[in-house]
């Protein structure tokens, strides 16, 4: 018998030094790479306990042709995690191997009740039969049918999730990660940088910054995403470290400078921040000058003047005052990176102030930066300091270092407590990182590698006379792919043989036409689907709601807020069937009628991916690494198997999406899946094919590198940067293409609702709709404030013994209510007492624990977020306080996200 | 002769757990009793808003003089090359003298209920097999494959240097000599091959 050290792969360190090799150094390499003997002790894959995807590799016990996992270590040949691996990382093998893994596919027992655990084994023709049987038997039409996706999904399936949803005729994709995370922070981002989703599109490059300023959002740093972690890790002797956060978190611990600001006023800060930078020239005028829209004109009215194409309806010049010249030219309209030329060609000194009274087109004009500063004028740090309880001198201290120190990092954010401000937040950090010149250069935002590739190979389509309308809408870089998808498809009636939008658009329509409140960019929200099964929502005068629902490892219970409402949705008896598709109990599984089994990362085969949150570019596999329980199936062989049971052309869709044939892509799948293979498989053959033929290599050599290291990289990021670095040499994928100082996405929403201060063009103060703009609390009343621990990520660690088991290593700061010990005293409140939280805003209540912390200011309690579970069968159970029990979601305007921090709460002494 | 160090740079651990989570499964140690080689203490001074907080990871010192080694009746306790201090569970007979006698108390009882929940828990081959006094032995395995102990390879906040003391061009002597890095409580003078940058 081999010990288990005699597993260990020679290759896991020599894999290190091939990462480095880029694609010139691909081809000498072949020879002494290919010939290496492979021992097949540890594979790689990538991990997905939470959104980062680092490399890792697998060291398995290997008999009788199974493969079980013995440990897992970090993948050397990543240049993202570079060989390491967080808490969660580490614990992943503990998930396949837990004792309530949902094995074989379950039907609900007959006379059960949904959210009762009763289910019966079945076999999967039965499965589906039965998924099959009800929707007929119930005649749902596949609008009232909605998928919920979960992070997992978000993170790596995106396009064929839509794909399914399209080619199925459904409307309704709810993507759980979508209002909590990706839109109801990042669109703010999005408005200045027309990124999307800027976990994995930018990796912020905290090894290079020599200032770097953190606003709350902890999942990057002190809940350890681990490439991020490793950067600012290795810098921190180097960088000014400023951390704004109402508690002592473990990013805040290694500050430099802490600053406990008051929950919910983050906005006010980086407002005067803006004041005081654009005051003294804290920025770097030439990369504005050239790179932003800031010189830009506007009108009186605040509009653009600008010139449009009558076809396209897109931007085709816009105009910037000539310091040199002392006139007004063009410059050009969409997808331009640079205003120092103009659409003759000519070279331009783009001014960001006009000279006053300048007339242009009859009109009196000025450029957005200096519209900016008027926006600004007033929030002066004085004015900032009343709202925040941080002192003006340390805002201006603040402002200054930013604004002076290159290079300047602020973190883009990730994980936080929503406000009605939080986009505008967003919107705000956006700007500072612009003005200090700060995108996609060293000590930056910097892009994704696969960012530029994309963008690159846009271009090159519309500069040969391509019709973007035409070009698939998955390869479209940044926001403008989810807009087109919405578009498109979920916001456009006609789109669909049934005539229906999604049920989120036609409730935030109806909602607008009420003169109420609706959602200008409902992005895969959850928006209606409860009132939909009230009765509230009509469509074309007759209701709308949904009766079939799939989980497609999501867990809205308790990833997503208003965990009673969704509770009563799915044990609705309107809803007619509920079907997830998933690897281990949950809260909201219980309340399944069918569960189909899913696979752990480790055990699944997946398409080709990119490198993810890497600065390089490149190409990752997914194969299993260790063998799956029999029963179980890789997810997008279910969809598979519920689209050809149904005869829906979903490998062709997901083909068109991508930009692959079709005809081709189709026909591998079907062939693979009607021999009864794997139709992913089948499919990332495809890709490989395709990926070697697009760098010029052979196919089985690409398969071998891909299948020893798991990953190849094609561009390092120096040359990648040097080439396509954007906006010094590409647009960003904004409308215009340059850095949008002025929105013109929510000017946008201006024309089709109105105005708003959430979707000012500009910048805007909206205050927190608690005491902390002006007001006091009462004597038991707290604001609120959450957070991700560095074991947990959405409720995974709830599922895992291990992560459990660390977890219970910090006891009640990681799983109860953080209260100061001063506030603690006031009201008789000792350690480890039962607390009641109730939430002022919405009533809502819930218990936990008190844990007595200096770490936190004395008006604010403090909460981890994500565990709390229900289901007696996780581990997890009853273990901490459900967030999402707190919170009832009051969407917010722009995108419907929850405002899952804007209240107060009361404490009471159980 | 090599003389196995490590230092841990308080000033970058993020307190993650990263490096207890690799070494429970690296060793399969019984994590459901709350018993660890290694682990992570949190320590906060001072009262709001003039509070600090640190992270001060913790395992055995793999001390030179190490009064666990000499009290140890059986032996088990014992120095392998490299100064490492090691327990050989089929010689331990689980009289804990040795955890009496470490300042530090950096080990703990593996004890006859864990041994059975291990083979449940990490599977057939677990390598943990009959009831001991268990403790980090620096991952002697892995250094013998040339890689690093297991908490070193994965933290992600680079808070973990392994190295030969002996060896003057090694990070770890470097950090030690400069006394950027010093032992905790050195004043036992069991003389500790861990030390701490604080
Ligand atoms: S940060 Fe941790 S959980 Fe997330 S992908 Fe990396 S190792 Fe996995
Ligand atoms: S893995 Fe590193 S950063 Fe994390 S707790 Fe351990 S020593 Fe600290
Ligand atoms: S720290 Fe304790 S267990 Fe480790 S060598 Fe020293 S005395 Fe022995």
């Amino acid at each position: 018998m081999l010990t288990r050290r005699e597993f260990i792969e020679a290759s896991a360190v020599t894999g290190a030094s091939l990462a480095v090799l880029g694609p010139l150094e691909f081809a000498l390499a072949k020879t002494s790479a290919d010939d290496a003997t492979q021992s097949d002790t540890s594979y790689p894959n990538i991990c997905t306990m939470c959104a980062s995807g680092c490399g890792i590799k697998v060291q398995v016990d290997e008999r009788g042709g199974l493969r079980r996992a013995v440990k897992i270590d970090g993948n050397g040949a990543d240049p993202f995690n570079q060989g390491r691996l967080c808490p969660r990382g580490q614990s992943g093998l503990r998930l396949a191997y837990s004792p309530e893994r949902i094995t074989r596919p379950l039907i609900r027992v007959a006379g059960s009740k949904r959210g009762e655990w009763r289910f019966r084994a079945a076999s999967w023709e039965e499965a589906y039969a039965y998924i099959e049987r009800r929707e007929r038997e119930l005649d749902i039409q596949p609008y009232e049918k909605a998928i919920a996706a979960g992070w997992v999904i978000c993170a790596y399936y995106r396009p064929e999730v839509v794909a399914f949803a399209v080619s199925s005729e459904i409307p309704n994709i709810y993507g759980t990660p979508m209002q909590p995370c990706v839109t109801g922070e990042h669109f703010g981002i999005d408005t200045v940088t027309g990124n999307f989703n800027i976990h994995d599109e930018v990796q912020a490059d905290y090894g290079n910054a020599r200032y770097f300023l953190a606003i709350g959002s902890n999942a990057s740093v002190a809940a350890i995403s681990t490439g991020r972690a490793l950067d600012l890790a290795r810098n921190l002797e180097k960088t000014k470290v400023v951390v704004l956060d109402p508690r002592l978190s473990e990013l805040a611990a290694h500050a430099d400078t802490w600053i406990p600001i008051k929950p919910g006023t983050d906005l006010a800060f980086t407002l005067a921040m803006l004041h005081e930078m654009l005051g003294h020239g804290y920025y770097d005028a030439q990369f504005v000058a050239a790179h932003t829209n800031a010189p830009f004109l506007l009108d009186e009215q605040g509009q653009p003047v600008m010139k449009t194409d009558p076809a396209s309806h897109m931007p085709s010049a816009f105009y910037v005052y000539d310091a040199t010249r002392g006139q007004v030219v063009e410059t050009g309209g969409v997808f331009h990176n640079d205003n120092t030329v103009a659409v003759d060609g000519s070279t331009v000194a783009p001014a960001l102030a006009v000279p006053q009274g300048l007339l242009f087109q009859g009109k009196r004009v000025q450029t957005v930066l200096q519209a900016l500063q008027q926006k600004v004028a007033t929030f002066t740090p004085e004015w900032a300091a009343a709202i925040t309880d941080v002192s003006a001198a340390t805002i201006r201290e603040v402002a200054h270092d930013f604004g002076t120190t290159r290079p300047a990092l602020v973190e883009p954010g990730w994980h936080d407590g929503r406000y009605r401000n939080s986009i505008m937040l967003r919107r705000s950090v956006a700007m500072l990182q612009a003005l200090v010149g700060g995108i996609d250069r060293r000590g930056g935002w910097i892009f994704a590698g696969e960012y530029h590739e994309m963008m690159a190979d846009m271009l090159a389509y519309l500069r040969k006379g391509g019709d973007l309308q035409k070009y698939p809408g998955m390869l479209v870089p940044g926001i403008m792919s989810p807009q087109g998808v919405l578009a498109t498809y979920f916001d456009n009636p006609q789109a669909w043989n049934h005539k229906h939008p999604g049920i989120s658009y036609a409730w935030s329509e109806q909602q607008f036409s009420e003169g109420k409140q609706g959602v200008a960019f409902p992005l895969f929200p959850n928006l209606g689907y409860l009132e939909g099964s009230k009765g509230q929502v009509q469509w074309q005068g007759k209701p709308y709601r949904l009766r079939s629902f799939y989980m497609y490892q999501a867990n809205p219970i308790r990833n997503a807020m208003s965990s009673t409402a969704w509770q009563e949705f799915l044990a609705d008896p309107g809803m007619g069937l509920v079907v997830a598709i998933d690897i281990m109990p949950n809260d909201s599984n219980a309340y399944a009628d069918v569960i189909l089994p899913d696979q752990v990362y480790l055990e699944r085969q997946d398409l080709l991916f990119d490198l993810g949150h890497s600065h390089q570019r490149g190409i990752r596999l997914r194969e299993p690494s260790v063998t799956p329980p029999k029963g179980t199936k890789p997810a997008l062989d279910i969809l598979s198997d519920l689209a050809a049971m149904r005869g829906v052309p979903f490998w062709q869709t997901v083909a068109e999406f991508n930009g692959w044939d079709p005809a081709a892509v189709a026909e591998t799948a079907e062939s693979a899946r009607r021999s009864g293979g794997s139709a992913v498989a089948a499919v990332a053959e495809y890709q490989i094919r395709e990926a070697a033929r697009a760098e010029g290599v052979s196919v089985a050599q690409l398969k071998r590198r891909l299948r020893r290291d798991g990953l190849v990289v094609f561009d390092q990021a120096e040359p990648l940067l040097a080439r396509w670095a954007m906006p010094d040499h590409l647009p960003v994928p904004t409308p215009s293409g340059r850095l949008e100082l002025f929105s013109l996405i929510t000017a946008g929403f201006i024309q089709e609702h109105g105005y708003r201060p959430e979707w000012d063009p500009l910048i805007a103060w909206i205050p927190p709709e608690t005491p902390a703009a002006g007001g006091h609390l009462a004597a038991d009343e707290f604001f609120f404030a959450y957070g991700k621990a560095p074991v947990q990520s959405h409720t995974a660690t709830a599922n895992n013994d291990l992560l459990m088991a660390l977890s219970h290593n910090y006891g009640d700061q990681y799983l109860g209510i953080w209260v100061n010990p001063a506030s603690a005293r006031r009201l008789r409140i000792g350690s480890g007492d039962r607390l009641e939280l109730r939430n002022t805003a919405t009533g809502d209540t819930v218990q936990g624990t008190a844990f007595l912390t200096e770490m936190v200011r004395p008006d604010t309690v403090y909460m981890m977020s994500n565990f709390g579970v229900h289901n007696r069968l996780l581990v997890g159970a009853g273990q901490g306080t459900a967030l999402s029990q707190l919170v009832t979601a009051r969407p917010e305007s722009v995108v419907g996200a929850p405002r899952s921090g804007e209240f107060t709460v009361r404490l009471r002494k159980l | 002769m090599k003389r196995y160090g490590m230092v841990l740079n308080v000033k970058t651990c993020l307190g993650c757990q990263a490096c207890v989570a690799a070494c429970t499964q690296q060793h399969d140690t019984p994590f459901w009793s709350g018993n660890y080689r290694t682990h992570v203490e949190n320590v906060v001074i001072g009262e709001f808003p003039d509070v600090s907080r640190e992270f001060v990871p913790r395992l055995c010192m793999h001390c030179e003089d190490a009064p666990c080694v000499s009290v140890c009746p059986t032996g088990a306790s014992h120095y392998i090359e490299g100064g490492i201090v090691v327990v050989d569970q089929e010689t331990c007979m689980g009289c804990k003298a040795c955890m009496l006698a470490c300042p530090y108390d950096a080990r703990y009882v593996y004890d006859a209920g864990d041994i059975s929940r291990a083979r449940i828990v990490y599977g057939p081959d677990v390598q943990q097999t009959s009831a001991h006094v268990d403790k980090c032995d620096f991952c002697y395995e892995r250094l013998e494959e040339g890689l690093e102990p297991a908490c070193v390879a994965t933290c992600p906040g680079e808070a973990r240097i392994f190295g030969d003391l002996n060896d003057q061009a090694s990070r770890v002597a470097q950090l030690v000599s400069s006394g950027e890095a010093v032992p905790l409580a050195p004043e036992l003078g069991t003389k500790p091959k861990v030390f701490y940058i604080r």
